[in-house]
């Protein structure tokens, strides 16, 4: 089974991304589930995507890196057991780890064959939260396989190479993406390569 | 598993209210009152040395007449909606979370109260 890690700082656009992405999975005729983890005590997010017609999988009241790694290992396998999904898409939070949950998932959930992480980063606050959440921040596109630089509209050409370049040193296997979900821009190539 | 979590310095809190109207909410004004309910929320949480909004994240659950979901990343902008309601609206119910960077937990239910108290007139 497939597993498509969603990470990226809070307020970067994971789910908005993750809506579009799991409707062309489902297109595809990928029996697809989502684990939507918060950290607030209350799931919002989740309840708007099964709203939108999603199977959705709710992890809240802390992180899946950490305090719910083992809420995680065990939905995976209620996942795998009932639904016998072809796709599993875990949106971890914001302040999640998503090296340490690739650790944790091929260590306990063996039914997992391949995790493609999607990090996304928010370039409208690329500055602040570089320099302020700089450990975290790194770590998030270091573990990435694909660096989605989304809210592009809101900078400039120049900062949206600036910062291409930025993440390119942080990791320079991870191919990057440029997007404007808000525009409508980039989304399609990055799901080509998602998919 | 234990690591460094950079997030130990962020607060989070969530709140859950009812919401009762005397007579049928227009939508619009639903909307309004959430944009000043988080305008009024960020700029306390600013003024008590709130450096990150991580996010606020909220929904105003109104059964079969729908969701509204709301959300910010930032101080002094209105927030951004998605979902939607159907009038009328008489009554419904309100969840946020927050999630936010140089204040705590406590600091943030103080000022959730007050801005609600100062935007929807709750007893």
């Amino acid at each position: 089974m497939r597993l498509i890690l969603l990470a990226g700082f809070l307020g970067s656009g994971k789910t908005t991304i993750l809506l579009p992405m799991a409707g062309a999975l489902i297109e595809q005729s990928s029996k697809v589930v989502i684990i939507e983890n918060e950290m607030g005590e209350i799931g919002i997010d989740g309840s708007y995507l099964a709203r939108e017609g999603l199977q959705v999988q709710e992890l809240f009241g802390g992180c899946i890196c950490c305090t719910l790694s083992v809420g995680l290992v065990e939905s995976i396998d209620k996942i795998e057991g009932l639904y016998h999904p072809e796709v599993i898409v875990v949106e971890a939070t914001g302040i999640a780890r998503p090296g340490d949950l690739k650790k944790t998932i091929f260590q306990y959930n063996k039914c997992i064959e391949k995790i493609d992480t999607v990090t996304v980063v928010d370039a409208q606050r690329y500055e602040v939260l570089r320099h302020a959440l700089a450990p975290l921040f790194e770590a998030q596109i270091d573990a990435a396989d694909i660096v989605v630089l989304n809210k592009i509209d809101t900078i400039d050409g120049q900062a949206v190479r600036d910062i291409s370049t930025d993440i390119g040193l942080i990791n320079p296997d991870a191919k990057l993406h440029t997007v404007s979900m808000d525009e409508s821009s980039g989304f399609e190539a990055l799901l080509r390569d998602v998919l | 598993m234990t690591h460094e979590h950079t997030y130990e310095t962020a607060s989070a809190f969530a709140g859950q209210r009812h919401l009762s109207f005397l007579e049928p909410m227009p939508i619009a004004n639903i909307k309004e009152a959430i944009s000043n309910l988080v305008l009024e929320l960020t700029r306390a949480l600013e003024v008590q040395g709130c450096t990150i909004i991580g996010h606020i994240k909220g929904r105003v659950d109104a059964g079969s007449s729908g969701s509204l979901f709301f959300n910010t990343t930032q101080f002094a902008v209105a927030p951004r909606f998605r979902g939607e309601l159907q009038e009328p609206v008489l009554r419904a119910e309100l969840a946020i979370n927050i999630i936010v960077y140089g204040v705590t937990e406590a600091q943030i239910d103080r000022a959730f109260e007050n801005s609600l108290r100062l935007i929807l007139v709750v007893p």
